[in-house]
């Protein structure tokens, strides 16, 4: 079967390095799930844990509770998502039916770049210019409102490039049949390309959830990481990404708070990777019925 | 797909309104105007928010970029926004090298053997799921897992190696995803005619099916290093250090940029020594990646 030594080394080689690679996943699932315990201390129950305690670790008695920490993520990923959404739709219009070639071949990378930009820097300059705009107005400027808003600009160009990618795929002679028959673009859009491209449009829109849901700095930075219930957009909040990067320093190795910390980091792994299956699910089937 | 015939049919009969002529026409006219407008609107939002980031930061940032700041540590025993971020360059660049050196091999060689050994569709889908898996798990938690294996578990303490290591984690998904799509898109006529000549699968594979798709790995080596080098939090547990003064060492813990954006806006907030940080970490980020951007036109040409 084998030419050479080569070929032998090259094989073997490489399916022990695709090994590794997959085991790595393996390896993060399982050394997060035996760091956690579910729930996390005794005598804490798990709705408790997940829903209703507070998070206060040096209390007496001590108090772990995540459900700030899921409101506040819900809120700011939730706010992000919908705001991005509809720019982004509109930027998939301009890129795949309005942008000449040249203009596209620009926008493009400049759109590449937008999601290049550190998700620090982000945080940096809406610390930088957002925060203190607000704080005119509000005690504090480190919000919900803030950290979404700026979280939105850092999911717009994912959602973009996927809807644009949907859009031109339902292609250029379904939206010209339409256009021939009289209809104005917009008719041609919404009731033919877009519901066509829906599904493409909609992995991209989940897409951006997962990569907002894992977001650390930038909201560690905006959200203004008070771990209290928000009650509203313009609330101070503590995502779970936040709380676990502010919080893991200061516990023991295999304490209580440390074990709880890392059950937030179990639920927040599986959350994405439920939605990346999602996504690879949407995908699939809507590339399967766009070549028949 | 439905037919033409049977949309315009369908169309008709539904929606008779928008087929009317006179001043209906015009107002199609209008609309199409405006839906144009918008759509120019959008895509120059799109473009302008990462001009105008630079252009902010480097207004800001652009007058404490001296040599001294490129290229002096910081003054003082903690941040006080003195001095330079010599030690953070450093460290990042040194973090990112010691990744690559992880993720190259294990991402080309999963990419290889995915491309040109495998023949079952069951073991490409699964890999395929688990590498992009990977590609979606948080910084944060490749943090975590940094912490709880290499630092605590393997007694790497919080260092240069340990985060490295979990650096080369994050690239690796990264990788590997776009060098097998680059061999993947690899003509397979190249392919059959030189196994028609009789060499070897290693030959064949080094010296015409891997020269040809270099140019966009080497595109998808430089996007997931430009992203490793902009991450703050895979190393904040496992590699980052507030402030220090010694040099690099394996076992040491190590300044990084990005993480010191963040220690610095925290600790003394949005100074101009912070802006500097800042333009720096962007200035790096944009210049390798549109180095990338241009090497996948060139190959696209």
């Amino acid at each position: 079967m084998y030419d050479t030594l080569g070929d032998a080394l090259l094989r073997r080689g490489s399916l022990l390095a695709l090994c590794v690679a997959v085991a790595l996943l393996a390896l993060i699932v399982g050394f997060i799930v035996s760091e956690s315990r579910l729930p996390p201390a005794p005598g804490l129950s798990l709705s408790d844990f997940l829903f209703f305690e507070r998070w206060d670790p040096s209390g007496q008695p001590p108090k772990y509770g995540i459900g700030h920490a899921w409101v506040a993520t819900l809120l700011i990923v939730g706010l992000a998502v919908a705001l991005a959404t509809p720019l982004a739709l509109v930027i998939a219009v301009f890129l795949s039916e309005i942008a000449p070639p040249a203009v596209r071949s620009l926008a493009e990378p400049m759109l590449q770049l937008l999601a290049g930009i550190p998700a620090v820097v982000y945080g940096f300059v809406g610390y930088a210019t957002l925060v203190p705009l607000l704080e005119r107005w509000l005690p504090t400027g480190e919000t919900i409102l803030i950290a979404a808003v700026v979280l939105a600009l850092m999911v717009l160009p994912f959602i973009a490039a996927s809807a644009a990618e949907a859009l031109s795929l339902v292609g250029r002679d379904l939206r010209r049949a339409g256009l021939s028959l009289g209809v104005s673009r917009w008719y041609a859009f919404s009731r033919v390309t877009l519901r066509k491209a829906t599904p493409g449009v909609l992995a991209g829109v989940i897409l951006g959830m997962g990569r907002g849901l894992g977001e650390t700095l930038a909201v560690l930075m905006l959200a203004g990481n008070s771990p209290i219930f928000p009650d509203g957009l313009l609330s101070r909040g503590q995502p779970l990404t936040a709380l676990i990067a502010t919080d893991l320093g200061e516990s023991a190795i295999h304490s209580e708070r440390y074990y709880a910390l890392f059950s937030a980091g179990l639920l927040l792994m599986l959350s994405v990777i439920a939605i990346n299956l999602l996504v690879l699910q949407i995908k699939r089937k809507f590339i399967g019925a766009g070549r028949n | 797909m439905p037919d033409v015939t049977d949309l315009y049919h369908l169309a008709r009969a539904e929606h008779a309104s928008a087929f009317a002529q006179g001043p209906a026409r015009d107002r199609t006219a209008v609309s199409d105007a405006i839906y144009r407008t918008v759509a120019w609107i959008g895509g120059g939002i799109g473009v302008l928010v990462p001009v105008a980031i630079v252009i902010y930061l480097a207004w800001h940032g652009g007058s404490a970029l001296t040599p001294e700041f490129l290229f002096d540590p910081p003054r003082g025993s903690s941040l006080d926004g003195k001095g330079g971020i010599w030690p953070a360059i450093k460290g990042s660049l040194a973090l990112v090298g010691l990744g690559l050196a992880v993720s190259l091999s294990l991402g080309f060689g999963g990419a290889i053997y995915l491309a040109e050994f495998n023949r079952s569709a069951m073991l490409e889908r699964v890999s395929r799921f688990c590498i992009e898996s990977l590609a979606a798990v948080p910084g944060l938690v490749y943090s975590m897992f940094g912490y709880a294996l290499l630092v605590v578990a393997l007694g790497l303490k919080i260092s240069l190696v340990a985060g490295g290591l979990t650096l080369g984690f994050v690239m690796l998904p990264l990788i590997l995803i776009a060098t097998h799509e680059a061999l993947r898109a690899v003509d397979s006529g190249v392919r059959e005619a030189a196994h028609a000549l009789g060499v070897s699968h290693a030959y064949l594979f080094a010296r015409v099916v891997w020269p040809i798709a270099w140019p966009a790995i080497l595109t998808g080596i430089v996007l997931a290093a430009v992203h490793a080098l902009g991450a703050a939090a895979p190393l904040l547990y496992t590699a980052a250090t507030v402030f220090t003064k010694d040099t690099l060492g394996l076992g040491k813990p190590v300044m990084a940029l990005p993480t010191h954006l963040y220690f610095v806006t925290s600790e003394i907030g949005a100074t101009p020594y912070a802006f500097g940080t800042a333009l720096v970490l962007v200035l790096l980020v944009l210049v390798v990646s549109t180095v990338a951007l241009l090497l996948r036109r060139r190959k696209e040409v």
